[in-house]
């Protein structure tokens, strides 16, 4: 059996008096790829929020249990904050990029590692993103807000990787990208998946996400009302019409 | 030499409004806070500098003690009047400053008294040292120098390490600063160790310049400080050095080039100036639009 590294049980996530989550429940396992995909309003942003602890969850739990202590019990993280949620295994690339234009795109990068001290590790994850992302390297003492739309996005990828997250949570990378960069970002989605991330993907670009994903849930306002397997709901008619313009 | 004379002026008074100015421009560039209590640490600094005057320390460990009192003072103002009410509306926090400010004030009142006392710093500063035939105290240098000093340790502190890429990182998104695992309240409270301390220092240097203090010394400073952030452009702090000594040396100057009749207007002239940069510069001089932040 796999090992369960992020475990979504039945939770509640109100933000003022909006009732946005109402009943989700879905868990990522090691090694895989799970997406999420619903209209825009779904929650599914407001999901990958709830799980790094921006917003409080009412009822429900999230448990973490990292493989790296596989022997140990898994981790309630529902009410933890932020930052130990980030130094427990798991970091967000938010939607929309956010990367902070007035920093450099070194600075960014290194401050993605903030919770670490290991600093040898640190510059050979340095390498790594650089590896990834060459043109990150070539501009790495610009100011971050100079970048072109793409390059921010694999800045921000790059930035949330240097936390050396066990699960990336990535939402909407393909927002408002060019198609051909939107085909570069997903293969390295899938290179850093198979370099040992596991990962759990929020995407508008319901062809995209099926094509990559392991697991897909399907969110509509607030509640989970399909799940299954990529290629499931790929052949699926309510999904074919709704998501993927199929008539 | 008359020139000389302004130039140095202006440098003393542009410093004084510099230290001040670098507290406001920290908090606000972070928290989007207006600190009117800000001013009132130069108070406190000016009189533990007056108490610790009975102890005939010597200099180098008055101005440290000086330093890390007010870094206390910084730590205490936000943790007991601002850290509570975090998230809360802005306006929230301006009541709250404005209300810490009173208090500072009369709390001086009630344990001084509002009579202005004499403040004496020891008799190396009185020395004096001949620079292009003119006298220049040792204080004046010790506050152009010590000034610089201090700017430069914190820009390269902003600049080069890692919770100075922290604390910039959080004043631009503090959302996503909290997603790279940044403690946030860790770095709003670093802003006002390191402001408050500043302002402890610029009170002292303010009591040598000018010999007398009193409890409510720090509002008028506090305010030009503020100014000097704002012209500066607030959020940077090598903004808010240029404001401050822009602001010293327009003082200074409008008062050594103007006929003397009309010296007493002199604050008129300096402000009229300031809303002229602000209306070709609506952001400062180092500012940048709230449109390009986003």
């Amino acid at each position: 059996m796999k090992h369960t590294l992020l475990n979504v049980d039945h939770i509640q996530v109100s933000i003022g008096k909006t009732h946005i989550l109402k009943d989700i429940s879905f868990s990522v396992a090691k090694g895989e790829i799970v997406a999420l995909i619903g209209a825009n309003g779904a929650g599914k942003t407001t999901t990958l929020q709830s799980i790094m602890s921006l917003h409080r969850v009412q009822s429900g739990a999230i448990t973490f249990h990292s493989a790296r202590e596989a022997s140990a019990e898994p981790l309630d993280i529902t009410h933890w904050s932020t930052e130990k949620v980030v130094a427990s295994g798991i970091s967000l690339c938010p939607e929309g990029r956010q990367i902070f234009s007035s920093l450099s795109v070194r600075e960014n990068i290194i401050i993605g590692s903030y919770l670490r001290r290991d600093t040898a590790e640190i510059k050979e994850d340095i390498a790594y993103v650089y590896d990834l992302f060459p043109i990150l390297h070539d501009r790495q003492y610009q100011k971050a807000g100079n970048l072109s739309g793409g390059e921010q996005m694999m800045l921000a990828v790059g930035r949330a990787m240097m936390s050396r997250p066990e699960l990336l949570l990535l939402d909407e990378p393909s927002l408002g990208l060019a198609p051909l960069m939107v085909e570069k970002i997903f293969s390295l989605i899938q290179q850093i998946h198979q370099d040992g991330t596991s990962i759990l993907l929020v995407e508008q670009n319901a062809a995209k996400a099926l094509d990559i994903a392991d697991h897909v849930s399907v969110l509509e306002v607030g509640r989970l009302t399909l799940q299954g397997t990529g290629s499931e709901l790929k052949h699926n008619k309510d999904v074919q019409k709704a998501y993927l313009g199929v008539v | 030499m008359y020139i000389t004379e302004l130039i140095i002026n202006g440098l003393i008074q542009g410093s004084l409004y510099a230290l001040v100015a670098i507290g406001f421009t920290m908090v606000y560039g972070i928290l989007r806070l207006i600190n009117f209590a800000h001013g009132d640490v130069i108070m406190i600094g000016a009189f533990v500098t007056l108490g610790l005057l009975q102890l005939n320390l010597s200099w180098p460990i008055l101005a440290i003690l000086v330093l890390l009192i007010g870094a206390l003072v910084g730590f205490t103002i936000d943790r007991i009047a601002f850290r509570p009410m975090r998230g809360a509306p802005q306006v929230t926090g301006f009541i709250a400053s404005l209300a810490l400010s009173l208090l500072l004030q009369n709390l001086g009142i009630l344990i001084f008294t509002a009579q202005p006392r004499n403040f004496f710093l020891p008799e190396f500063f009185r020395k004096t040292v001949l620079i292009a035939s003119l006298e220049v105290r040792y204080l004046s240098l010790v506050i152009i120098f010590s000034t610089i000093i201090l700017l430069v340790l914190l820009l390269l502190f902003v600049k080069k390490t890692r919770m100075g890429i922290a604390m910039r990182a959080t004043a631009e998104n503090l959302q996503v600063a909290r997603l790279m695992g940044i403690k946030v309240n860790h770095v709003i409270m670093l802003a006002f160790i390191i402001g408050s301390a500043l302002a402890a220092f610029a009170g002292m240097l303010w009591g040598g310049r000018f010999g007398q203090i009193d409890p409510l010394m720090g509002f008028v400073p506090g305010l030009k400080a503020f100014i000097a952030a704002v012209i500066g452009g607030v959020g940077s702090i090598a903004g808010a050095a240029v404001g401050g000594y822009l602001l010293g040396f327009s003082e200074v100057l409008f008062v050594g080039l103007l006929p003397s009749s009309m010296s007493g207007f002199r604050d008129a002239f300096v402000f009229g100036m300031l809303i002229i940069i602000l209306l070709v510069m609506p952001n400062g001089i180092f500012g940048t639009s709230e449109e390009e932040r986003a």
